[in-house]
């Protein structure tokens, strides 16, 4: 590898991953679009603060609760190990849209640049805004625990290095695992499918792994649990077991004695330095078997007289919609992966500090803590969120492009088509119901019967959501993308749909939960949500459907 | 006979007014008819097309196609069209039998009725073996066939092709031009825009030349020559019309 063309590399992924140049063009014009992106920005900043005020506070109360007994330190193992394994999971997905779909990859590869230069550039605009992504992690337990113990300049210095360190291993990582799977998988027709089911088995190894990796003695685990208690050194090697890097990271801000810490700090960049090595050799080797030559399509098949016939069937039209979309969705890898592989991805992300035991405590005894009830709900509410995280039906119309002239042509009512829509985003909603089914027999002692009402009450919550981000993609379609990856990222429908559809799921459950409260069953609250819901549902539909027919008239693509 | 397209004072412009692509063009095409829509580039008659089959509103003016008005009864009148756009995008990420199976479902196409139109309309365009691969590894001519045999299967009695030959190879352009005749027995209308004028010459019953968007000549070729005196072939005819 050689080192300006990798600068340069570096660069260019800056500016392409933030548009700086753009935004810096915009706000030199005075462009409407400078306030637009900056009101985006803060309605986000917005929507995450009450999330990230309760992990502050949860760090402050931990912290204060430890306070004395020298294990207070645990809480950065945790923050470290959290963020790490975030960086691990969502960069899975940055680093497969980075590495094999950016549209400008078709033009690096022509030019003379070796491998791991190109990779190299991509995987730094990436590990760049990874930084953003650890920030509300990693930040609050460092900075409180300093606070505390009135850290000195070395100590934020040191905790500005492994800042900056941090998402190094774990992105190496998340790198070398997609590239061996996708030069494996570079094989013709069935790569999509093989490479999503390759991605599955990644999680599920990282998950597996992590159980058995957090997993007490039996029998004995409050022995167990006494005996690491005793002791903070043991506390912290065992918190951080799965991911030891963060045993590392915790020494060099906590050890006694600035040599221990300066140790621990050498030895933690060293191994990112190194982590980072691994990766440009694997690069040179791996990198393009995954990325070329793997665009055949033609079947190839046999042409037997009966396979028309075979081929050929009749679906009502509704149906039929909702199956092109579907299989649209499944054909094109970023839709795949943003529509469907963030139905996996997501409940990880979402509850991986507890899955992982963060802070020592394993998920079951979490789980026995809460209420049933509001687990119930919060199963319910999970539904609901799921049906958020795939943004299949906020640019369902968007995504259609040009080929939008199709839909205005045929002669199916619009109506019916947007119904068809929904249909389809049922059938990617249908694939929540396995998920629930696994947190089940995995962690909650959910009944079968608990399991289907879940499932409906999910069902019926996610109408709602899912006419409300189709209702605003017909209202402002965005068809002018240059490649599927700008139809979803660069589309605001996306955006706006998961806020409004993330307040109304706060909204609903902060009032089941006031219901609970006053005493009323649970039972009734899940009627009054199934009802509210339906409505709800009902009145978008209507609005939709008034405005559907005139919007598929006059809009011109 | 009767009127299957009948257009009145159909106009629009672009750029708030500036560009009149469309004025007040006035045209009828009866049943059994070939009509060829001629003009040179940016005369206008993409826009016409688009405004006929309800893919662009029209600024004034109606459109109506087997009675139907477009703005009235938009459904009524997308089941009576067929309609091949100029460019041939379709959606890369299905089969050719996936995207026939989809139209004919849009089209309300039974079973029955859709089988053996497919089979002999992938036979006359040579589509038969392709059609089980995806559209995205089609060559453009390709496309532009399984369009066109996706736009046939309701049997529409308004075909409407822009630029139809552009693109097709000789053996496919001859299988269409066959195709036109065929539907023009049987009653049909076809209505197609064209820049290449020795089709329009030998196929066309009828012609209409628009030039910066007004109409400027309608007739059979016959009338036509009279109008351009002495002028005998429709170049000719074309050349003085549209020249400035
Ligand atoms: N979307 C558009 N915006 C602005 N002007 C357009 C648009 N589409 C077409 N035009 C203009 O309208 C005129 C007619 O175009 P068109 O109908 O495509 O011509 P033709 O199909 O006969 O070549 C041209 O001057 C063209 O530049
Ligand atoms: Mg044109």
């Amino acid at each position: 590898m050689r080192w300006r063309p990798f600068w340069n590399l570096v660069k260019l992924n800056i500016k392409i991953t933030f548009g700086f140049s753009a935004w810096l063009y915009y706000f030199r014009k005075r462009d409407r679009r400078f306030w637009g992106g900056l009101g985006i920005f803060a309605i986000i900043l917005i929507s995450i603060a009450p999330l990230f005020y309760l992990y502050l506070r949860l760090v402050q109360e931990t912290t204060r609760g430890l306070a004395g007994t020298g294990l207070e330190s645990v809480i950065i193992t945790s923050g470290a190990i959290i963020a790490s394994i975030l960086v691990l999971v969502l960069g899975i997905a940055y680093v497969i849209s980075a590495f094999y779909f950016a549209n400008d990859l078709d033009f690096l590869v022509s030019l003379p640049f070796k491998p791991a230069e190109i990779l190299g550039g991509k995987y730094v605009g990436v590990l760049i805004s990874e930084y953003l992504t650890i920030a509300p992690f990693f930040i609050p337990p460092v900075v409180v625990y300093g606070l505390n113990i009135d850290g000195g300049l070395f100590y934020w210095l040191f905790f500005a290095l492994i800042f900056l360190f941090l998402p190094v291993i774990p992105l190496v990582f998340a790198s070398l695992g997609v590239m061996v799977l996708m030069s494996l998988t570079n094989l013709g027709r069935k790569k999509d499918l093989l490479r999503l089911l390759g991605m599955i088995l990644i999680l599920v190894i990282v998950m597996v792994a992590n159980f058995y990796l957090t997993r007490l003695p039996e029998g004995e685990e409050m022995e167990f649990i006494m005996g690491i208690m005793e002791d903070p050194e043991g506390l912290i090697a065992f918190t951080g077991r799965t991911y030891p890097p963060s045993i590392w990271i915790t020494r060099a801000l906590t050890a006694e004695g600035w040599g221990s810490r300066l140790i621990n700090l050498l030895l933690f960049s060293g191994v990112s330095f190194l982590g980072f090595g691994v990766l440009m050799v694997g690069a040179d080797r791996l990198f393009f078997q995954g990325l070329i030559g793997g665009q055949e399509i033609s079947a190839g098949k046999k042409i037997t007289p009966g396979l028309l016939e075979k081929k050929v069937r009749a679906r009502n039209p509704i149906v039929s919609i909702a199956f092109k979309e579907i299989k649209i969705l499944i054909r094109v890898p970023i839709y795949l992966f943003n529509s469907i592989f963030i139905l996996i991805i997501a409940p990880i992300a979402l509850f991986f500090p507890l899955i992982i035991g963060a802070g020592g405590v394993s998920i079951d005894e979490y789980i026995k803590l809460v209420d049933p009830e509001l687990l119930f709900l919060g199963g319910v509410g999970f539904f609901g969120l799921m049906t958020l995280f795939g943004p299949a039906l906020s640019s369902s119309i968007s995504r259609e492009g040009k080929l939008f002239r199709i839909s205005q042509l045929i002669p199916i009512p619009p109506n019916q088509q947007l119904l068809g829509k929904i249909l389809s985003g049922y059938l990617v909603s249908f694939l929540v119901i396995p998920i629930v089914f696994l947190a089940a027999i995995l962690y909650i002692p959910w009944t079968l019967g608990e399991i289907i009402l879940i499932s409906l009450l999910g069902l019926l919550l996610s109408l709602p959501l899912m006419s409300f981000s189709l209702l605003l993609d017909l209202l402002r379609p965005y068809f002018t993308w240059q490649n599927p990856q700008q139809a979803i990222k660069q589309n605001m429908n996306v955006l706006f749909a998961m806020i409004g559809g993330f307040l109304f799921l706060a909204g609903l459950g902060w009032s089941s939960m006031q219901l609970l409260e006053t005493g009323l069953s649970l039972g009734w609250v899940n009627f009054l949500i199934g009802v509210v819901s339906l409505i709800l549902g009902g009145i978008i539909m209507l609005i939709m459907f008034r405005i559907a027919p005139s919007r598929y008239q006059n809009i011109s693509v | 006979m009767i009127k299957l397209i009948e257009i009145k004072g159909l106009s629009k412009s672009y750029n708030r007014g500036e560009i009149k692509a469309v004025a007040d063009l006035d045209l009828n095409v009866k049943s059994g008819e070939i009509f060829g829509f001629l003009g040179p580039n940016g005369a206008g008659k993409t826009t016409t097309i688009k405004m006929m089959v309800g893919l662009l509103k029209p600024d004034k003016g109606s459109v109506s196609i087997g009675g139907f008005d477009i703005k009235e009864s938009p459904i009524e009148v997308k089941k009576r069209i067929g309609f091949v756009p100029d460019q041939p995008e379709v959606y890369e990420k299905l089969t050719g039998i996936e995207y026939l199976d989809f139209m004919a479902d849009a089209y309300g196409v039974s079973r029955e009725d859709r089988l053996p139109r497919m089979e002999k309309l992938l036979e006359t365009f040579q589509m038969e073996n392709s059609v089980y691969d995806l559209i995205q590894s089609y060559s453009h001519g390709m496309r532009q066939k399984i369009i066109l045999i996706g736009s046939l299967l309701h049997e529409p009695e308004v075909i409407i092709m822009d630029e139809p030959m552009t693109g097709l190879d000789p053996r496919s352009s001859h299988a269409l031009k066959e195709m036109m005749k065929e539907k023009c027995e049987e009653g049909k209308v076809m209505f197609f825009s064209t820049h290449v004028l020795e089709v329009a010459e030998k196929f066309c019953h009828r012609v209409g030349i628009i030039n910066k968007g007004k109409l400027i000549a309608l007739g059979t070729l016959e009338e036509l020559q009279k109008v351009a005196q002495r002028r005998s072939s429709l170049e000719n005819i074309f050349l003085e019309l549209t020249g400035s």
